[in-house]
């Protein structure tokens, strides 16, 4: 006798739809776990970070990017880590440092007066002088392995009865991260600060206190040794106390004034040592000039004597026509000439108008000349 | 058996052995999803990035779980606390911005940071319990230990332009050995280091800052002023030296060189040594030519010569000389 004869028809029905049920229910479990071992357990890894795969907690490997694959979860738990460079501002050492972005909180008006700790930043220089900065720094996590067992993340540090560790909000982590770097820096810019002078800081060695702040915070970094690397920081602003801006002005006003002055007396060095060169090469050229002159004048005359010597020697009359023709020539020179008769022992008085070329004098005659036409 | 029966029969057994087939499959996807199942409830994993104590019934577990999968019995009977062993920063909220006294009597604010983690989970769930407690707890420890080495130090120690007597890498070291021992005994945590944040002055000393300050920078403006026009006047004093050292050798050598001149000359006048009569007579008529010029007014007796010619004397020599003889 078959058994499906001993139950009704709809009982069997009953019996052979259940069945059916269960033979999906097993497929669909079947499928599903299958599609959950495959796909599941793989991830792509972008280019800028690396993810590190845990098995049950443990670290298994780092791996970079591309497409992977490895168990899922909760055999295998990935961790996400951003490789990029990371941007930091550091605005704690600035007036009203309160406020975002590099300016005094426009609403509080700060225009100046006594510095509040809390609310206005600033940094002791090295001569009890104080200072406002702003800074920023870039930095990468370049070990990533390193750097997740080293910093903690917020979200991982949450307490559970039990419940496993969810795959961590990225974010929080990155907040510690940055906190953890701000510390640092902070510790470094106080030190550094604290051994410089006011002038070398804020105008002399600019650079220096900015490149001493760097090596010292890349030093308190390495020591952590956390897998992060600071890439580049930046002293972007550094002033005086606004209350003390126009004398730190003046110093610079007087600094410049000093340079002025320098490079005037300078100029003025080089037209006196110009001046002088000159005032010697000339005199030097004079006497040798004089040299020359004297020099050849003597031998013409000498030439010129021996000359008339030799003539005077056969005809004193030589002489004679000498003089009168030296004097023919100087007299036709002179413009005025008074001949005077003289009488011996007696008083002669004789008026002269000298300078007649005195042009006022001369119009006065012309016009005199003319009324008498 | 008939041929029917026979197909029957085959058919039945064929039935048979693929329905338990079937039920083999069921059998071990039932037990595996059953072992899953007991997996997840009897079990834990444990990062290798944090400590976990299981407490059974309440009572603490000493034995610390290694990193991987563990047993457990299931809440409430077991209970898993976890705690993050990795290093965080705490910044301090209390006594953040409380002034201290320096050993010299200067009051300054400090802030400070410590680098911390959890050490010891044990000793770290029986005294806190969250981080959040843990956080207070270092707070107030650095907050003590950073007024003791603040009182330790003189004012100098902080801020000084000679890096040698500024000792805030040692202050800071002082504190940490003060609260790290404390720390780590009392509370389970590990403070790796401690570090000033800001380091500032009352909200009215930095006024009288100010004022220091100032008067500093018109100081040193009025010594640039002064030392900008000493500077210059140096500098003009010292081309005007020069200039008298080089005009004074340029005369000098002037001198020499009109000396070679004149001595040169001397020689030829050695010639004139024949007849000074005429060579003072000559240097004369060339004197008398270079002197006068447009500008001279003579004035001449009538015997001089040639003008002797207009007297009386020469009328008669004339005549005489045009007499026959």
């Amino acid at each position: 006798m078959d058994d499906h004869k001993i139950y009704s028809s709809g009982f069997t029905a009953l019996l052979k739809s259940l069945r059916l049920l269960f033979l999906a229910l097993v497929t669909t479990i079947t499928v599903a776990l299958a599609f959950y071992l495959s796909f599941g357990g793989a991830f792509t890894v972008e280019s800028t970070e690396n993810v590190i795969v845990l098995r049950f907690g443990v670290f298994q490997d780092v791996y970079k990017e591309g497409w992977h694959w490895s168990f899922p979860y909760p055999i295998d738990s990935k961790v996400r880590v951003l490789t990029k460079k990371f941007s930091l501002t550091l605005n704690n050492f600035w007036y009203r440092y309160s406020s975002p972005g590099f300016s005094p909180d426009p609403q509080s008006n700060f225009s100046g007066g006594p510095l509040v700790p809390g609310v206005d930043g600033y940094l002791l220089t090295g001569d009890a002088n104080i200072i406002h900065t702003q800074w920023g720094v870039e930095y990468r996590i370049t070990d990533p392995a390193r750097f997740y067992r080293a910093v903690c993340g917020q979200a991982l540090c949450a307490e559970g009865d039990g419940s496993e560790p969810v795959p961590a909000v990225q974010a929080d982590r990155y907040l510690e991260t940055e906190e953890i770097v701000r510390c640092f820096l902070e510790n470094a810019i106080v030190k550094s600060t604290a051994i410089e002078k006011v002038d070398t800081a804020v105008y002399k060695g600019t650079k220096a206190y900015g490149d001493a702040v760097k090596a010292a915070v890349a030093k308190e970094i390495d020591a952590l040794d956390i897998g992060l690397t600071v890439d580049n920081l930046m002293l972007k602003r550094i002033a005086p106390p606004l209350d003390t801006e126009v004398a730190f002005a003046s110093v610079a006003s007087a600094e410049n004034e000093l340079d002025k002055l320098r490079e005037a007396a300078r100029s003025e060095e080089v037209r006196i040592r110009e001046s002088s060169r000159a005032r010697a090469t000339e005199t030097i050229t004079q006497a040798e000039a004089y040299r020359k002159r004297v020099v050849s004048e003597v031998e013409s005359e000498k030439a010129y004597f021996e000359v008339i010597l030799d003539k005077c020697q056969g005809n004193p009359a030589v002489l004679m026509t000498l003089y009168s023709e030296t004097l023919t020539t100087a007299l036709s020179n002179v413009k005025s000439k008074y001949l005077i008769r003289s009488i011996p022992g007696g008083y002669q008085e004789l008026r002269l108008q000298l300078n007649d070329a005195n042009p006022k004098q001369q119009e006065m005659e012309k016009a005199f000349q003319e009324s008498k036409r | 058996m008939s041929i029917e029966h026979q197909h029957d029969h085959d058919g039945l057994d064929g039935g048979k052995s693929r329905r338990g087939l079937l039920r083999l499959a069921s059998l071990a996807l039932g037990l595996a999803v059953a072992a899953i199942f007991l997996v997840a409830i009897f079990s834990y994993q444990v990062s290798e990035t944090e400590y976990v104590v299981v407490t059974t019934f309440d009572k603490i577990d000493p034995a610390l779980p290694a990193p991987g999968l563990s047993f457990r019995w299931p809440y409430p009977v077991q209970k898993i606390h976890r705690f993050d062993k990795r290093f965080r920063c705490v910044t301090g909220s209390s006594g953040k911005l409380e002034e201290a006294s320096t050993s010299d009597g200067k009051l300054i604010v400090i802030s400070l940071f410590a680098y911390y983690r959890i050490s010891d989970p044990l000793v770290f769930f029986k005294s806190l319990k969250t981080v959040g407690d843990a956080e207070v707890k270092v707070n107030e420890v650095l907050r003590s230990a950073k007024i003791n080495a603040v009182a330790r130090h003189g004012f100098a120690n902080f801020v000084n332009t000679n890096p040698e007597k500024m000792q805030m890498g040692r202050i800071e070291t002082e504190i940490l050995d003060e609260v790290k021992t404390v720390a780590s005994k009392q509370y389970g945590i590990e403070i790796k280091c401690v570090g000033i944040r800001f380091l500032g002055l009352p909200e009215a000393i930095t006024k009288s800052v100010f004022e220091r300050m100032k008067q500093e920078r018109d100081t040193i403006a009025n010594d640039y002023r002064k030392k900008g026009v000493r500077i210059a006047d140096e500098i003009v004093a010292e081309a005007e030296k020069q200039k008298e050292l080089k005009l004074a050798e340029a005369n000098a050598e002037a001198k020499r060189i009109r000396g070679e001149g004149d001595a040169k000359a001397a020689f030829f006048y050695a010639a004139f040594k024949k007849d000074p009569g005429l060579a003072a007579f000559l240097r004369k008529l060339d004197a008398l030519k270079r002197v006068l010029d447009q500008k001279t007014t003579l004035i001449l007796d009538d015997k001089t010569p040639p003008f002797d010619l207009l007297g009386e004397g020469y009328g008669k020599f004339i005549e005489g000389t045009a007499k026959p003889k």
